[in-house]
């Protein structure tokens, strides 16, 4: 019976022994193509990946949270004609088209403001509220938060 | 805990110090390096550090002043890194057709050779974008520094307190032109910190 085993063992681990030494010729033979693609899966292939997929998602909305301190009294309606100027200066009218930024909420008190843009133009916003700065539109710019929902946002508008 | 930010080029007149720092206070700046102050200085806990720009001829005079030494360049030109220049020198200053023109490429090897680090005016960028020039020589300086072949550190440059901005905002110009978040936050903390770390100022952050 031991004997039987023992037969049983010695053929699995010859068999073992076979695959790995094919194994390691199919490395040796293949070594090349192997290090070609790990080459080329280097971080400028990646961030190609990353962006074709970024492309491909859904055109999703950011929510930016900002504190705009001006010295005089500005509405949503003001603050959203300047934002689109800024931001077509900035742009052109096609990245405008695609942002599409919408000033959604102004709460006075706490002088914090809510803008809708395309999550790929969210960065874009803030240059634009910040040449709005340099042409002395607004004293100062607070990025605060980003989300992902307007009633997030809108919280986080009402409290100072 | 509330991060804190360094401006390692601002050129505001010393007649609006005060109003700059507070500015820059409310905008979480810990460090500030201006052009115009005579000594180190501390205000509603900003520092001031006080930097003196000096073009290739000016070297000499700049050895004996305690302050961050920046060879200001402008044009290949005026690029000129001797021995001399670099025992002094902090970090270079670059700007004007530096900037703008791409055929100056040999200019940053040799930045990238002698491995100075190289400060940037965001006010400058800006200034750019929205006159409509092209910044392909800037986007070179930007690809050396995305392979960390080079430093990178952008400061506000500013001339005015309406050009001092959020740190967030010179993070998103970053951003916009191309540089990884990792590589775009860096240009903004730490790399501030190692020039002036290098230039005796160990204690600022």
């Amino acid at each position: 019976m031991t004997g039987l085993l023992e037969a049983v063992y010695l053929v699995i681990a010859s068999v073992a022994l076979i695959l790995a030494v094919i194994a390691l010729l199919q490395l040796i033979i293949f070594r090349r193509e192997i290090r070609y693609v790990l080459g080329s899966l280097n971080s400028k292939v990646l961030r190609q990946v990353v962006k074709s997929i970024e492309k491909r998602r859904k055109h999703k909305n950011r929510y930016l949270v900002v504190r705009l301190i001006s010295s005089s009294n500005i509405s949503v309606n003001e603050l959203q004609k300047r934002l689109d100027e800024a931001f077509i200066e900035l742009y052109g009218r096609r990245g405008y088209s695609e942002a599409s930024p919408r000033v959604l909420y102004f709460n006075e008190k706490t002088s914090k403001a809510v803008i809708r843009v395309r999550n790929h133009y969210r960065w874009g916003v803030l240059l634009a509220l910040a040449y709005l700065e340099r042409k002395e539109l607004l004293t100062q710019v607070f990025p605060e938060r980003t989300t992902g929902t307007y009633k997030k946002a809108k919280r986080y508008a009402e409290t100072a | 805990m509330r991060f804190k930010y360094v401006d390692v080029s601002n050129k505001t007149p010393p007649s609006l110090l005060n109003q700059l720092v507070e500015k820059a206070s409310n905008y979480a700046y810990s460090v500030i390096v201006l052009q115009d102050i005579p000594d180190f200085r501390t205000l509603s806990d900003v520092k001031l550090i006080p930097c003196t720009i000096v073009s290739y001829d000016e070297v000499p005079q700049a050895i004996k002043s305690k302050s961050l030494k920046v060879l200001s360049a402008r044009t290949p030109d005026e690029l000129k890194l001797s021995n001399r220049v670099l025992k002094v020198l902090n970090a270079v200053e670059v700007g004007g057709r530096l900037l703008t023109d791409s055929k100056f490429r040999k200019s940053y090897v040799k930045l990238v050779n002698v491995g100075v680090p190289v400060i940037i005016n965001a006010s400058e960028v800006l200034d750019l974008i929205s006159s409509g020039r092209d910044l392909s020589g800037l986007r070179v300086l930007l690809n050396f520094y995305e392979r960390s072949r080079i430093t990178i550190a952008l400061g506000s440059g500013a001339r005015n307190l309406n050009e001092v901005h959020h740190p967030i905002i010179y993070y998103a110009l970053l951003l916009e032109l191309g540089l990884s978040e990792v590589k775009a936050l860096s240009a903004l903390t730490t790399n501030p910190v190692s020039i002036l770390r290098g230039a005796g100022f160990d204690w600022v952050a």
